[in-house]
This record gives C-alpha cells, structure tokens and sequence, in this order.
C-alpha cells in the first residue's frame, strides 16, 4: 500500500470514526445525570443537565477526577458551565486545579471562606488566572440551568447563610467542615442532596424535605448525619464518597442507620464511579469500577 | 559507502552532544539525616496523580501537587532522604527563578503539553503528550493496563516513535531522493529527541533507531546489524553504565529483532502475496520495503494482508527479542502483547503526526488546534478502548526465569541459531 492510499484510508476511517463517536455520545444527552466521581478519599462530583450542561461539585485530592470528567462528558465539550468549591480543604480542593488547567470553566461558586495553605494559595491563583465569573453562594440562592420537557432543573444553596458568613468575616472560623455549602439538585420529581461536609447538627435543620438521594456527609464520618436526618430526608439510596483511609470511614454506625431504614448504600471505594440517572420522574443507578 | 559516512558523521555530532551530558555528574545527597538544601531544579518534576516528584541530584523529593514547581526554580528543601534515595513531605521553599535555555525550553514544553491537556480527555491527553514530548504523566490505572498489554512503549519515548518521525521523512526519498530525506530524517530525529527532552536513554534510542532505521530503508548498502552493533558499542563507550540498564537493553534487542527475525518473517509470510519478479529483481531495498511496495500492484485484500503481515512481523520479532530480559527483571511477560500492539500500530502513525499539528497550532490558535485535535482524538480512543479492553482479559501473564541469567542466556542461543538455520536454509543473502 503506498503512501498515498494509507493516508486517505487513515483519513477516511477517521472521518467515520469521529461521527459514529458523535452519534454515540449524543446519546447520553436529555436526561440529568449525578456522578458521584471515585476520586479516593475526598468528594467529587459531576452533575449534567439535560441539555448538556456540566457542574463539578468539588475535585476531590489529587487529579482522579479528570479520569472520570474524560469519561463521562462527550469529548467535544471543553467547558465547564460552573465548578462549586464547598469548602476549601485538600480532599475537595485539590482536584478542581486539575479541572481549571482542563477545561475552560465559566463560573465559579464558592463561599470566598479563605485557607491559609499552599494549596488554597495555588487555586486562587489559578482562579485569577482563568478569568471565571466568581460568585459567592448563601442560603436562599437558586440556580436555574435548564428544562427538560416543561421540568425545570434547579439548584437551591441550603447553607451557609449570608448571617454565618458576615459572622466569619468579623471573627474567623475555626472548623472549615462547617462552612461546606450544601446543595439541593431538584429535576421535576427527583431531588438529590449534596451536603459536602457539614456537621449533623447543622445539617438537620436544612434537610426539611424527601429526597430519593442522599449524599452522606463527610465520607459517613461519625458527625455526619442521624436518625432525624434519614428520616427526614427517607432516601432510597446514600452515596458514600470515601476512599482508603486512616479515619475510619465511613462509621459503622452510620453504616448500620442506613441499613436499619433500608436504604441502598454505594461507596466509591467499593462501586467505583457511581452514576444516578434521572428523567424527572424515574432514576437508575450505574455503577462502573 | 556514503550512505554510512553520513550516518558515522551523525552518530559523532550526536555522540559529542551526548559526551557534554555525560559530564554532569549528579550531586550525592547524605541519606538518613536531617539536612537542608538549596538547589536549582534541572529536570522537570513528574507529576503523578497524587504526588509530583523532584529530582535533586541523586535522589527523589515526593512533595504535594501543589504548589507546581518547574525547572529554573531554586528551593530550599528541608528533610530526610532516606536508604534508597527518596525524601518524603519535605519542608519546600522557592527561592528564585533562573532563567536559561534549560528553563525557557521546559516552560515551552510545559506550555504544549498544558494546551495537549486542554484539548483532549485524559487518556488520550496523556498518549499525545506522551508521544509528541515525552512527557510520562500516566495515571495509574492506564499505566497498568499499558503495562499488562506490552504497549507502555508508545506512551513513552522509545525507538518505536523514533522510527516513525524517521520513517516520514525517509518515505520522501522518491520525491527528494536520497541524500535530502536521510538528512531530514536525522534532522528530525534529532530534533524529535531535543523536543522530547534530550534525556540520554531518548538520545541512546535515537542513535540505534536511526542505524536500523537507515538499514530498513537502504538496504544492503548501510550493513544492517554493523550499523547497529557500531551504535550500540558507540553508545557503550559514551555511557558504559546504559550496559546495565532496561531501556538500553530493550531498544537494542527489540531493534536486534526487527532487523533480523522481522525481516525473515515479513520475507516469508509475504512469499505468497508477491510475485516472483519482484524477489528476483536485483533492487537495493530491504525485505519491507519491497514488500510494501510490491503489493501495489495487487489488490486491496493483498495489499491489507501484506500491511497486517508486516506489522506482525515488527511486533513479534520485537517481542521475542524483548521477552527474556522482560522475564530477567519482571519475572513475568505479557502473552497479549504481540496481538496488541498488532492491532495498535497503526493508530500510533495518526496519533504521533496529528499530535505534532495539535502541538504546533496550540502555540498560534487554539480554536484550530482544536479541530485537529478532535481528528487526533479518533486514533487515540481507539488506542486506549483497544488497550484498555485487552487489559481487562482476565490472563495470567507468562512468569517464570525472575533474576535467572541462565534462561536468557539459552533463549538468545537457541533464537540465534533458530535463525542461523532458517536463514541458510533460505540461503537469503541479506543475512
């Protein structure tokens, strides 16, 4: 074969091989889909509207969350509509520089509660330097992305409230976990709570209506959640973001509460990437290790 | 004869480069006590999913992601290096920023490969960056798998990708003719290697690349195995230590292999493909080439069939030559190998010349680097599916002979004298 013709061979079954790729990743769109991102120990998430858009909720620590963006965004698609940064600790901090040096990302949303780290000091950095929309989020603020058939997908900030964060300003903040910005993710009769990593005892009050899904806070640590919030909530399904670790999570108390109610438990260090696909008004679960 | 003076005359233009290198010694740092040191990063940091890691002198420094550290930086580090050279969590100062060619060339490099990263999704990111500059930021996951299927080579600069920037050139020479495509093939070798880093095994590859290379494509004139046996006692002489060492060892026996085993089974297996006249015919080709050639003149069927033969040829002559030093120092060795890299070898081609336009375009307008980048995307998904499902078969790799001298000993006879037999049965002149 000379030259001439391999190359028009090779350009002709790239060619093919781009538009079948297209055809099956446009396949994925019209639905929204909540990946909860194994990323080890740490939080990271990826929430896709039904028109395509595409939200981070933290990077967990180090760079595994650009495995799972690469895996589950079309390859076409180098935006990022919004990265959230609920609080700014190394286990959901660090990934999201791997995101900014990625993608392109449009708007970032985060307390503006500082950390007196290296890292901290390198995100915000690589913020000035990408040029992202930067807003600060309170309780009370909802996000409207897109509507699916008349359904409307929304985001509602649950916490911290504009009052907590003045309070921060004027006099500190001695536990960051309590800053974490805790978010509701509602598509017509789906709803999903992503609670960072927000202490019990703050989280309860919030929590005032069912969700089908729940993600645990602080990777099912003993201060992250009770019988009042299980119950309040009445999940089908927790979602566990915990990895190796020396801490002990997740809890086997907590373990056991989400049994005793029957609810389904996934773990990204048993499951792998765990994936909640909704219509609005039916879910599925996917897991892939 | 000219062909090999020009060849000496590069070998010895790259060898006095590589004599320059030599000469830095590395800096011996005290192990298993406290110090502190200020140095100048000379080597850029490898970063790693979790960890980016520092070399200083003789030893290792792993330190968080971030903040990123680049060459040019002088810090103050503080900490223990341990027994086997390696320092943890050390206690990280920046100092200053030198600049130099050193430093400007590795903030270029850091430069395309950001934009690399930018436009593509991580797997194929990584295969791109990896064959366009060398630059090894394998995650785990993909390593392990490239690993299992004997394919990590692509991924990082080894004689394969060489052969190939050679290759394009040299493919020129009926256009240009001889004496122009040689001396941009070397050109573009030798720039291949300045672009991926200059690191001695990337120049040692380089030199044994470029005399086989030369030999596949010239033919009897260039004497094949001397090319390649003068390269390799050349580079011996420059860094005797490279006798010890893996790299050098397989780009030697996967070169060995291809020039040898590669060129009788292409020969053989194209037997029936071809006709007579064009073995009889007194061209100053190789077996290869004249194979590649030849089939043109049949059909498509022919013509795929001599492509897929030769391409087995390459992958399992390099993998019968590399085997039994796999097996020396792992123990064990891939069976899936050979069919992989089979089934890949043609998406590496696209993947390394649309990756070198992504690279270029990235520095002048990003939006057209993207596109390119979409058509870059095909041959490297396709690659990493490939690479990635064959990872997943749930088979034992070969294991057996770890640390034993013996067994290699006795598979190199036994391979060399397969082959003596083979080829005076054949009575092939061009062994």
């Amino acid at each position: 074969m000379d030259q001439k013709t391999k190359t028009l061979l090779t350009s002709a079954l790239i060619f093919i091989g781009l538009g079948l790729l297209v055809i099956f990743q446009v396949q994925s769109l019209g639905k929204l889909h909540l990946v909860f991102c194994d990323v080890g120990q740490g939080d990271g998430m990826l929430v896709i509207s039904p028109g395509g858009k595409q939200i981070v909720v933290d990077g967990g620590p180090g760079s595994k969350i650009g495995d799972c963006l690469s895996q589950k965004m079309p390859f076409w698609d180098r935006t990022i509509e919004m990265v959230v940064l609920t609080h700014p600790e190394r286990d959901h901090l660090e990934g999201l520089l791997e995101v900014l040096a990625r993608y392109k990302v449009e708007m970032i949303l985060s307390t503006g509660i500082k950390n007196d780290t290296e890292l901290f000091n390198a995100w915000h950095e690589t913020v000035k330097a990408e040029g992202a929309k930067i807003y600060g989020a309170k309780a009370g603020d909802k996000l409207v992305l897109d509507s699916l058939q008349g359904q409307t997908l929304l985001i509602d900030v649950l916490w911290p409230t504009s009052e907590k964060l003045e309070l921060w300003k004027l006099a500190g903040l001695s536990e960051t976990n309590e800053s974490s910005i805790v978010l509701r993710v509602s598509l017509g009769q789906f709803c999903a709570y992503l609670t960072g990593d927000l202490p019990k005892e703050l989280l309860q009050p919030l929590l005032d209506k069912p969700c089908q899904v729940i993600k645990i806070a602080h990777h099912g640590s003993k201060t992250s959640t009770n019988q009042e919030i299980i119950n309040a909530v009445s999940p089908e399904a927790a979602i566990i973001q915990v990895g190796r670790n020396s801490f002990g999570h997740p809890q086997k108390e907590v373990l056991e509460l989400l049994q005793s109610k029957g609810v389904k438990i996934l773990r990204n260090d048993a499951n792998g990437n765990v994936e909640v696909i909704t219509d609005g008004s039916s879910y599925q679960i996917k897991i892939q290790r | 004869m000219k062909i090999l003076g020009y060849s000496l005359a590069i070998f010895i233009l790259g060898l006095s480069v590589a004599l320059r290198i030599s000469w830095q010694r590395p800096q011996i740092l005290p192990k298993n006590q406290p110090i502190k040191i200020i140095a100048t990063l000379k080597n850029e940091p490898k970063i790693y999913e979790i960890s980016q890691v520092l070399e200083i002198g003789d030893s290792r420094i792993f330190t968080d992601l971030y903040p990123r550290y680049r060459v040019g930086d002088r810090l103050s580090i503080e900490g223990e290096v341990d027994s086997d050279g390696k320092m943890y969590q050390p206690v990280i100062q920046k100092l200053d920023y030198q600049e130099g060619f050193n430093s400007y060339f590795s903030a270029l490099r850091e430069k395309i490969s950001g934009n690399l990263m930018q436009l593509l999704p991580v797997d194929e990111a990584t295969l791109v960056v990896g064959t366009v500059l060398g630059i090894d930021n394998i995650g785990l996951e993909f390593r392990q798998a490239l690993i299992k299927t004997g394919t990590i080579h692509v991924v990082v600069v080894s004689g394969q990708n060489l052969m190939i920037v050679a290759g394009v050139f040299l493919s020129l020479v009926k256009y240009i003719g001889r004496r122009k495509s040689l001396m941009l093939a070397l050109i573009a070798s030798f720039s291949y290697a300045l672009l991926t880093g200059f690191e001695p095994p990337v120049l040692r590859a380089t030199l044994m690349v470029l005399a086989s290379t030369l030999a596949i494509y010239f033919g009897r004139e260039t004497l094949p195995i001397w090319n390649l046996v003068l390269a390799a006692f050349l580079i011996l002489f420059i860094w005797p230590k490279a006798f010890f060492e893996i790299s050098f060892q397989l780009t030697f026996a996967a070169t060995l292999g291809i020039m040898t085993l590669g060129q009788y089974l292409a020969k053989i297996s194209n037997f029936k493909l071809l006709s007579k006249d064009n073995f009889s015919s007194k061209k100053q080709i190789s077996n290869l080439e004249t194979a590649t050639r030849s089939a043109q003149a049949h059909g498509t069927l022919d013509t795929l069939g001599t492509l897929f033969i030769n391409n087995a040829a390459i992958a399992v002559s390099a993998y019968v030559f590399t085997a039994p030093i796999i097996l020396y120092y792992f123990g064990r060795v891939s069976i899936l190998s050979p069919i992989v890299n089979v089934l890949v070898i043609e998406a590496v081609f696209p993947i390394m010349i649309l990756g070198f336009i992504v690279a270029f375009l990235s520095l002048i307008f990003i939006p057209l680097a993207q596109v390119f980048a979409y058509f870059a995307y095909v041959p490297a998904f396709y690659f990493v599916k490939i690479v990635k499902l064959f990872a997943q078969v749930p088979m034992e790799q070969m294991s057996l002979g770890k640390g034993n001298l013996v067994i290699v000993i006795s598979f190199y006879i036994l391979l060399l004298v397969l082959i003596f037999v083979w080829t005076r049965k054949s009575k092939d002149p061009n062994f």
